[in-house]
């Protein structure tokens, strides 16, 4: 690709917070050898290798560039509305009406990504998937309407419709320097994924009043406001280098990180009304993939709503 | 780089316009010592609070004083975006021009425009041969200071711009040795509306064009268009461009 993106540059400080956790995780396990197989310490190598994984495709993805990011993000959203529809309460009666969902709606949505037609981008797929709904409503049972209904809508909404919006700026600002939209999906998704880690981290280290003890046991206050602050921080520090200013590079990770806060929250609610503890297995130590894009799926169309407004007038 | 007739007219360079100085208003050390830290901490602030970019700035320096900079005008936030865009050792001899009727409404205003800005006041009502508001202002340029003008005379919606007014010409007549350079503010409306005191968070652009070249004698119609349509050039080229 031509494209002048520092995939390697913006690679590395990932790549060596990696290093660091899973040098830390080798001391831990050393020293606590006694712990087997359950507990912090394996969850912790767990979380750190499949973090290895995530990286590793992330970084060929943007390798690849635009088609690369778009085919990264059309996978994961078939992933996380798969999982997302196989824990539903009547799954295999679902099975025809997902299929459609996963095979037509997600290639349609991502190459209207790729084609930058805004209107279209933004109105198909609600428009669609309230037609599917419609027609998988005629025909069921009476009592069952109301969970295939909101499974599949729900699951559109989340995992296809606000999954995409990660790739809003490819067609919000389209620039003739073709790193500077992905430079902003860049910025979006490590400070969703950052906030994540960072509020796990502040929650491990000093979380002690919970949030939501009944939909996430594990977010505390102490966790949140360490990991909105150090986002924010992490934000201020890396925004020069995606032609954001300091300022805005912090409101703009605020911004994500309270918005992934709230999204991470609905899926959990989610999760525990269904009686599931993770979405799926295919990230150890994480869940599924939806576990660690929970947060993405709101923090994404509340940052691309924010590039919109600061940019209105630009143009 | 000087302009081409700087040297038809020695009587107007500043070392001979030392006359004029009094007409300034001079301000007592400290106020003068507060004002100039105020101004220096809210350009500060307006660049941080707007992730201020400012294009062409470089060769500002070698432009040297007396320099017309004239803007479009859409905010009170124009004048303040302006002089944070400019280097800091430029910003000591550039002074706004602002009305009077409004800025000395009360205390704060006057100590902005003062103190602060170092405004020259002009009156916008009291409009006759014996007080032209031009003459503060020729007055400043012949002293070697640098004017900061809004020759629309009033803000625009921030979509297009107004009219020029006529006092571009006059001054750039008067003032052969002064050179004017058209300055695009981008955003400005938007991060302080008019009517309203509360700024919002908006990345705003400042641009400056190339300092204007008109032969002289050019009636003033030719200089006003010629004025407003490099100006319009610069905004032409920061326009399109992705501001994020």
């Amino acid at each position: 690709m031509h494209t002048q993106v520092p995939v390697l540059m913006w690679m590395l400080p990932i790549v060596g917070c990696l290093v660091l956790a899973s040098g830390i995780g080798r001391c831990l396990s050393r020293r606590h050898p006694s712990v087997g197989t359950s507990g912090f310490v394996s969850n912790w190598n767990a979380r750190v290798r499949s973090w290895w994984w995530i990286v590793g495709v992330g970084t060929i993805a943007l390798l690849a560039g635009t088609v690369g990011l778009t085919v990264l993000f059309a996978a994961v959203s078939i992933q996380a509305f798969r999982e997302f529809v196989r824990t539903t309460p009547d799954a295999p009666a679902l099975r025809g009406q997902s299929a459609v969902a996963v095979y037509l709606f997600v290639p349609l949505q991502y190459a209207l990504i790729l084609s930058g037609e805004r209107i279209a981008i933004l109105v198909a797929l609600p428009a669609l998937m309230s037609l599917m709904g419609l027609l998988c409503a005629e025909g069921v049972p009476k009592g069952q309407r109301g969970h295939r209904l909101d499974s599949l809508t729900v699951a559109a909404a989340v995992c296809i419709y606000g999954m995409s919006f990660t790739l809003a700026p490819l067609w919000l600002c389209p620039s003739t320097n073709a790193g500077e939209p992905i430079g902003l999906i860049y910025f979006l998704v490590t400070i969703t994924q950052a906030s994540d880690v960072l509020q796990y981290l502040w929650g491990k280290a000093i979380g002690r009043h919970r949030v939501a003890p009944t939909v996430s046991p594990g977010k505390t206050v102490e966790g949140l406001l360490g990991g909105v602050t150090s986002s924010l921080l992490l934000g201020a520090a890396i925004a020069p280098e995606f032609g954001i200013g300091r300022f805005h590079g912090m409101l703009l990770a605020t911004l994500i990180a309270m918005a992934g806060i709230v999204g991470g929250l609905l899926l959990s609610a989610i999760k525990r009304r269904r009686g599931i503890k993770d979405w799926g297995a295919l990230l150890p130590g994480h869940g599924g993939v939806l576990d660690r894009v929970d947060s993405l799926w709101l923090s994404a169309p509340v940052f691309s709503a924010a590039l919109a407004y600061l940019q209105a007038g630009s143009r | 780089m000087m302009n081409h007739d700087s040297s038809l007219s020695p009587a107007w360079h500043p070392s001979q316009a030392d006359g004029c100085t009094p007409c300034l208003p001079l301000s007592p050390p400290r106020a003068a010592l507060s004002g100039r830290a105020v101004a220096t901490g809210l350009c500060a602030f307006a660049r941080w609070f707007t992730s201020l970019k400012v294009r062409g700035a470089e060769g500002l320096r070698a432009l040297g004083a007396p320099t017309i900079y004239y803007a479009n005008h859409t905010s009170h936030a124009d004048v303040l975006l302006l002089l944070a865009a400019l280097p800091p050792d430029v910003r000591g001899s550039v002074r706004p021009v602002a009305a009077s009727d409004y800025w000395n409404r009360d205390p704060v205003r006057r100590f902005l425009a003062q103190e602060v800005f170092r405004c020259i006041a002009v009156s916008r009502l009291e409009v006759n041969r014996n007080a032209n508001p031009l003459d503060a202002m020729q007055r400043a340029l012949l002293a070697g200071q640098s004017l900061i003008l809004f020759p629309e005379g009033t803000r625009g919606d921030g979509t297009r711009l107004l009219p020029f007014r006529s006092g571009i010409h006059r001054l750039l007549q008067a003032t052969p040795a002064a050179q004017a350079v058209p300055v695009w503010i981008q955003n400005a409306h938007r991060a302080l509306p008019r009517g309203s005191w509360l700024p919002a968070p908006v990345p705003c652009t400042v641009t400056f064009g190339a300092p204007l070249h008109l032969s002289t004698g050019t009636p003033k119609a030719g200089v006003l268009a010629a004025a407003s349509l490099a100006l319009e050039e610069v905004a032409r080229e920061c326009i399109p461009k992705c501001q994020c």
